[in-house]
């Protein structure tokens, strides 16, 4: 972000002549330090004994908005005082800050070059060479993000909430070093509504949390990707965030007073026009979903001599992108204006039901179930939920999130503690509104509720980082300039913009650069010990005026087949042969009053088995017929209150029927369980072969099959 | 050991001097202590020992560099920077003061010697200077008999700085204890006392504008010829070389008129020390002493 240097320093710096210096503060403690400058300084006296720092260069990869951390090599001439500093103090991982200057000027004058620098390594080289000169090297305080590794889980979450999260407690960072107010979510009304997920829910199958360690900075740069933005050290060494803007205001404009050695290094870096974003490789092929963005107009103009088009093509993908759910209905295949389902026509709701539910966009909401959702977390018109099922794209602009089930809180995997964090309320239901079916191009389909073609995916965030990327790289990719201007150009910084003025440069719709066409800052390195000082930049294009935006088209590719379920026993099509049963454990036991308890153990429904891993107590109703239900989806406990069995979802393994008096419970029935895993009059006999036949048979029950069955020998 | 009587320089080099022949404070019993005290009562054994300021301790006397400097811990009217020698062996006839502030302190400095560590015994009182710019101190007259005379002093053990009337806590970079080397010729021509040289780095913009950045300014450079034909001045150098700066490796202070500027005492290096002396007549030699001025307290800059 742009600094504003103090006046003093300015005039001293771009006075015709300057005597520049450097001041060099070395804390072996967080109580102590040892200042030394390059030079003798006419307002206050540290010995001059900085013999050279070599250029502190910082460099942003302008596609991925990686930062490359700032690095410099001090070397301070020893005497019999720095040998007692070297001696006395262990000098790895203490703070080193670097500032310049010139001789004239007082010392809160000089400003920050390196503020928050951690000595990465003194190894001054060869004694016999090197005796009189202590080495250090010193890098930005994004070291500190690469060197430290975490593990975690995040639920619910923004990205910049995770990042900050990150920061403040597995890093465990002193606020002093960030600023918490870069990482709001409100502050971005676009995506405000993004959310992010890596959690591992106890019985769920996959366990997308981040159980290995790994480093924190690879983390916060893959959430940084998924909103466009960069982390950086600023001028004070603090951490911070942000997104590529575009109309950011100018930082300065400079003229042929202000640089020199002016050259183009290419006129198409990162050249792309189609980009696609594969969501979380942590899932297995059910929850992969990619989606594809093309700027057709840069594939026509940019086709090969004798073709029509030419597709520049990068994939990205995020494990950070891991939301999905299942739609609670059949959808039929309809025009979306005369539509008949889901609901009779656009803007009908919808219901979304279990997934990771807590990593689809929309779904933030802090204190869940408790208090409200706010404002800026919630899908809307402006901020809309894009999401994939089968070959299809639908757009949704609103979202109820709520959790309606009686259930026993679930439990998620904690890498750090190697335990379940209990009692966490998530939630189980999303009534969406539909914006669009057949979005972005896509074909309306039909889908049928439940998995495997009932998974739902959710793609908001992967298209948002297509989209703002192929805006920028599509046509032809962007200028990169570099140049060279003296010191007093120091207060812009990596990520700003500027603009050059001259007619030497020409590229597609730019004779000469002029104050119109903003470049981004993308590496600044400060050379004062080079002849002669100065600072050299690397610029990218930003925004070019009268640039057309290039037309989009969107495209799924779908990533692999329908998959068996886990516990399944075979796939046969639309309706699962499997029949929702308890494997082990799952009793209903009388415990007092209008309690019973449920003892853990195992169940199998459709999309898989899950596990109650203690036993459970559940306060009845007074005067009831409860029908006790064991959700593999969700784990927990389900209870139905009703006269007859009720119609349920697959994911629900039915565990007993108990009636209650006023007081207590007068009777449970565990016969009403499923006594078989197969179901015969679903299986077909071209679908199975006899050795993938495996019966679950309960107390011995005969494997009940119709008469159609038959069996590939 | 008892300090001798002070005994004469000599006629001669009295004469050299009063003629500005340059003159050379190459040795520094400084660089040999065994103790530098700061005290308000200018005694080792004062209860009060060395109150020396922690951020600038008298350790930085004597280190062949100047840019530290070393203080007492309070505002005093008086103090004493105190050196207790190795050895009872010291031989001085001179003394210089290096990025001091005692003009700005307001001090009188006195050069006192005596036999023991209290300095209660054979006191002497050498020269007295009241500093009226912060420029380099140099003391050529020592003479505790008030006889106006230029006496060298042998055996020395104790020698102090006396430092009274100050308004701020003193400031000394650098002591210098020496016995002078006198020249009995000023260096052959063309000799080059005007040379200065300042390092700067040129920017410039494509228009032209641009900013030139100075590293360092006014640091003298030099190459002193000599061509001595007295085997008494031939052995005098080769003893500055070889003893008061180490084979020329450490710095020494030269005066070219010591009469005339004896406050333009210039802090010169050996560039490349070797001792290149070689007869150019039957008993002539020459000798040429590149020196470079140490930093970066420049003469010029009026440190």
């Amino acid at each position: 972000m742009a600094r504003t240097l103090n006046a003093r320093w300015l005039a001293s710096m771009r006075a015709g002549t300057c005597e520049v210096r450097y001041l060099v503060e070395v804390h072996p403690t967080a109580a102590l330090s040892y200042k030394f400058t390059s030079g003798l300084c006419d307002n206050f006296d540290y010995p001059p004994l900085v013999r050279s720092v070599t250029p502190i260069n910082r460099s942003l990869d302008v596609f991925t908005r990686q930062v490359q951390a700032g690095q410099t090599t001090v070397e301070i001439a020893k005497d019999a005082e720095v040998d007692d500093i070297i001696t006395t103090y262990r000098l790895l991982g203490k703070k080193v800050v670097i500032k310049i200057g010139t001789s004239e000027l007082v010392e809160g004058d000089f400003e920050n070059v390196m503020p928050t620098g951690v000595i990465a390594d003194d190894p001054d080289g060869n004694p016999a060479d090197s005796a009189g000169v202590l080495t250090l090297n010193v890098k930005d305080p994004i070291h500190i993000l690469q060197s430290t590794k975490i593990v975690g889980y995040w639920y619910g979450d923004h990205p910049l909430d995770a990042i900050e999260d990150i920061i403040a407690n597995k890093v465990s960072m002193d606020a002093s070093m960030y600023v918490a107010a870069d990482y709001t979510p409100a502050t971005y009304t676009s995506m405000s509504h993004f959310v992010v997920g890596r959690y591992g829910v106890h019985g769920y199958i996959l366990d997308f949390g981040l159980n290995e360690p790994t480093s924190a900075m690879d983390v916060i740069s893959d959430l940084a990707a998924t909103v466009n933005g960069m982390i950086f050290p600023d001028e004070d060494g603090q951490i911070r965030f942000k997104v590529f803007d575009s109309t950011t205001a100018v930082t300065e404009n400079w003229t042929t007073t202000d640089f020199n050695n002016i050259d183009v290094v290419t006129k198409h870096r990162n050249f792309v026009n189609r980009i696609e974003v594969t969501t979380s490789s942590l899932a297995d092929d059910k929850a992969k979903a990619t989606i594809g963005v093309n700027d057709t107009d840069s594939q026509t103009n940019y086709a090969w001599p004798g073709t029509a088009s030419r597709v520049v093509e990068r994939k990205m993908q995020n494990n950070w992108l891991n939301g999905y759910s299942f739609i609670d209905s059949d959808w039929t295949d309809v025009d979306p204006a005369g539509e008949t389902g889901p609901g009779n026509g656009d803007g009908d709701t919808v219901v979304l039901r279990g997934g990771l539910m807590s990593a689809i966009c929309g779904t933030r909401w802090a204190g869940f179930p408790a208090g409200a959702q706010a404002a800026d977390a919630k899908i809307s018109a402006a901020r809309l939920l894009t999401m994939r099922i089968g070959e299809e794209f639908v757009t949704f602009d609103s979202c109820v999130v709520n959790n309606t089930s009686t259930r026993a809180q679930h439990a998620i995997y904690n890498p750090e503690t190697d335990d379940y964090d209990v009692d966490i309320d998530l939630p189980n239901i999303l009534t969406v509104r539909v914006k669009d079916r057949g979005a972005l191009g896509s074909t309306p389909a039909a889908h049928v509720k439940w998995a495997p073609e009932g998974k739902i995916i959710d793609v908001t965030i992967a298209r948002a980082m297509a989209e703002d990327r192929l805006v920028r790289f599509g046509d032809g990719g962007v200028y990169v300039v570099k140049c060279e201007t003296d010191l007093s150009h120091a207060n812009v910084e990596q990520a700003d913009f500027v603009t050059l003025t001259t007619n030497r440069f020409k590229g597609f719709g730019d004779d000469g650069l002029s104050t119109t066409t903003k470049l981004e800052v993308i590496g600044k390195a400060i050379d004062y010990f080079s002849s002669p000082p100065r600072i050299d930049w690397e610029l990218a294009w930003a925004t070019k005026a009268g640039a057309a935006a290039g037309t989009t088209t969107h495209k799924g590719t779908h990533l692999g087949g329908p998959a068996a379920w886990e516990g399944a026993l075979w796939n046969s099509g639309k309706e699962d042969v499997v029949e929702g049963h308890v494997n082990t454990g799952l009793t209903v036991a009388i415990d007092a009053g209008l309690v019973v308890d449920v003892a853990a153990g195992f169940a199998t429904g459709q999309v898989g088995s899950a596990q109650l891993l203690e036993d459970a107590s559940v306060t009845l109703t007074a005067n009831k017929t409860a029908w006790i239900y064991f959700d593999v989806e969700s784990p927990g406990i389900v209870i139905e209150e009703n006269a007859a069995q009720p119609t349920v979802p697959g994911t629900l393994v039915l565990l007993s029927k108990v009636v209650t008096g006023a007081a207590a419970v007068t009777s449970i029935d565990d016969t009403v369980r499923t006594a078989t895993a197969v179901n015969g009059d679903r299986l077909h006999d071209s679908t199975v072969s006899a050795k993938e036949v495996r019966g679950d048979i309960l107390g011995g029950a005969a494997l009940n099959l119709n008469s159609t069955f038959g069996m590939r020998g | 050991m008892a300090i001798g009587a002070g005994v004469s320089i000599g006629a001669t080099d009295i004469a050299l001097r009063a003629a500005d022949m340059p003159l050379a404070m190459a040795s520094n019993e400084a660089r040999d202590t065994s103790k530098i005290y700061w005290n308000r009562n200018g005694q080792f054994t004062d209860g009060n020992g060395n109150e020396e300021d922690a951020a600038g301790p008298a350790s930085r006397i004597g280190t062949n560099n100047d840019y530290r400097q070393s203080y007492p811990d309070a505002n005093r009217v008086t103090w004493y920077l105190m050196f207790e020698l190795t050895a009872a062996d010291g031989v001085i006839d001179s003394v210089a003061i290096l990025n001091h502030n005692l003009d700005t302190a307001d001090g009188i400095v006195d050069i006192e010697l005596a036999d023991d560590q209290d300095f209660g015994v054979n006191l002497k009182s050498c020269e007295q200077q009241t500093p009226t710019t912060d420029k380099r101190l140099v003391f050529l007259d020592l003479d505790d008999t008030a006889g106006g005379g230029q006496l060298r002093y042998s055996t020395v053990q104790y020698a102090r700085i006396k430092l009274t009337s100050l308004a701020a806590v003193p400031k000394i970079g650098e002591v210098i204890w020496s016995r002078r080397r006198q020249f009995k010729r000023n260096p052959m021509l063309p000799y080059n006392d005007k040379h200065s040289m300042s390092v700067v780095e040129d920017w410039q913009a494509e228009s032209g504008a641009g900013t030139r950045y100075v590293r360092r300014k006014g640091q003298r450079s030099e190459s002193i010829k000599l061509r001595p034909h007295e085997d008494a001045y031939i052995d005098d150098l080769v003893t500055m070389y070889q003893d008061d700066i180490d084979e020329g490796t450490l710095p020494f202070l030269w005066i070219d008129e010591p009469t005339t500027t004896p406050s333009d005492a210039w802090w010169f290096r050996w560039r490349n020390p070797s001792l290149d002396f070689p007869l150019v007549g039957w008993i002539k030699r020459e000798i040429a002493i590149p020196v470079d001025e140490v930093g970066p307290n420049y003469l010029r800059l009026g440190v």
